[in-house]
């Protein structure tokens, strides 16, 4: 089976060079792809240098992380797809390779990379207490917002990508919710640069919306629901005696 | 994007098949609804791609109109291969046009393409501030400031030839009216006329490209 790599970028230039590269030495890859979202700097001229095929993202007034994703799986021929960052700065091969190997072996449809390191702010206290409320089955994901996935080619043509950061945990419930073969797989150690807080608001409450929508489409959020949540918080001791 | 594909399509050859391939049945009923002479039909991403290799002796013209560049460039590249005679892409995002070029798609619509030139064509209208349109005739109230000689002998020319209505703000804070003769360099003369005519004196000053 042949890979495609896809890299959602934007303004990355200083990274692009050695994630494009790195990704064509990893087994199988047959394609790299870079999808800009209209960068100032030269990730777009570094990117076709190193032999990837670039394309713009699509959507020209608000450039969103879902609509780069869906743009590179719609150029992708592989017959399966890695989505990885571009800002990894221990971007190995293996790293790509260990991503993909469950879905070449059978063992999985869809594959889900999980890092050893703390998972971020938005992931435990917007994407993990949501899942747990509606989504139980998928509350054991230790990083259900991981960028780093692998997915057969077909299957991310049967869902409708988020446009903006909602776009992982959206893919993540609805391949769930079709049956598709998930598993996670551990990276191990990813350095890359941390967000700085105030640049998280956004990507909280995408991730919100991505779930409160599903969870709305898929009958979890109803009248009857509300009220018992409702009445549950009356309960609730919000003194804050005992806190520490 | 699709409205505006299918209505051209329809007005170029009235008499042709159109087909139209939707995603989504929400979308495929809402065009079923609108263009009831339209075939519209749903598939997924990869069924259009059969559909386009199954008919590819059928297909004339093919327009690939989505909302991603990616699966445009994919359809228009699947189609030349194919050898369908006209292969249209219509772009969302402009910077992509250099991509479809390379990729030898002959006739990418870029939407974009049109505002620049539309938006100097109505501000060259106006390269002179009009101060006061007209709501009966193309026409207004033009402030043209006479910043040098020459200008100055083309207004004057001006309002002798077509006989326009003016008054004068001159550089010391006067309003007068009375004779054209009297404007200096440094006034700003109000003219009270049609565009065309005005567009004569926009060219001669150079505000107005020819």
């Amino acid at each position: 089976m042949d890979v495609s790599v896809v890299f959602p970028s934007k303004n990355r230039g200083k990274y692009v060079r050695r994630a494009v590269r790195t990704a064509f030495k990893a087994k199988q890859v047959k394609e790299v792809i870079v999808v800009d979202g209209g960068s100032s700097d030269d990730t777009v001229s570094v990117a076709l240098k190193e032999g990837a095929k670039v394309i713009v993202q699509s959507n020209l007034a608000y450039p969103g992380k879902g609509i780069a994703m869906r743009d590179g799986a719609y150029l992708s021929s592989g017959d399966i797809i890695v989505f990885l960052d571009v800002d990894i700065a221990n971007l190995t091969p293996q790293f790509i390779e260990r991503l993909y190997t469950p879905i070449m072996l059978g063992e999985a449809e869809f594959v889900k990379g999980c890092f050893e390191r703390a998972a971020g702010r938005v992931t435990e206290l917007v994407a993990k207490p949501l899942l747990k409320m509606f989504y139980p089955e998928l509350a054991k994901f230790k990083q259900p917002l991981s960028g780093e996935i692998a997915g057969l080619r077909r299957v991310f043509y049967q869902v409708e990508f988020e446009s903006g950061w909602g776009v992982d945990v959206g893919l993540l419930i609805d391949l769930h919710k079709m049956g598709v073969k998930i598993v996670e797989v551990d990276l191990g150690f990813k350095e890359h640069d941390m967000k700085p807080l105030h640049a998280l608001t956004d990507m909280a409450y995408q991730v919100a919306e991505a779930i409160l929508k599903r969870a709305i489409r898929d009958g979890k959020i109803d009248e009857a629901w509300m009220g018992e949540y409702i009445s549950s918080l009356g309960k609730m001791d919000l003194s804050g005696a005992g806190s520490v | 994007m699709a409205y505006f594909a299918i209505t051209a399509l329809k007005e170029a050859d009235p008499r042709g098949k159109l087909t139209i391939i939707e995603f989504t049945s929400e979308k495929v009923e809402v065009l079923r609804k609108t263009f009831p002479s339209v075939e519209a039909v749903l598939s997924s991403i990869e069924g259009v791609e059969e559909y386009i290799s199954k008919n590819r002796f059928l297909i004339d013209v093919l327009v690939s109109a989505t909302d991603s560049d990616a699966l445009n460039l994919r359809y228009a590249k699947l189609s030349i291969k194919n050898e369908i005679p006209i292969v249209i892409a219509v772009l969302n995002n402009p910077l992509n046009e250099p991509i479809f070029v390379k990729e030898n798609v002959k006739y990418v619509v870029n939407p974009y393409k049109t505002i620049m030139p539309k938006i100097k064509e109505i501000v060259g209208k106006f390269s002179v501030n009009m101060i006061y349109e007209f709501s009966k005739v193309d026409g207004g109230i033009y402030a043209v400031k006479v910043e040098d000689a020459k200008t100055l002998r083309r207004v004057q020319s001006f309002v002798l030839k077509s006989d326009v209505p003016f008054f004068v703000l001159s550089a010391d804070k006067r309003i007068r009216a009375g004779s054209v003769k009297d404007v200096q360099i440094g006034d700003v003369v109000y003219l009270a006329c049609r565009d065309k005519e005005i567009k004569g004196l926009l060219k001669k000053i150079g505000r107005l490209e020819g």
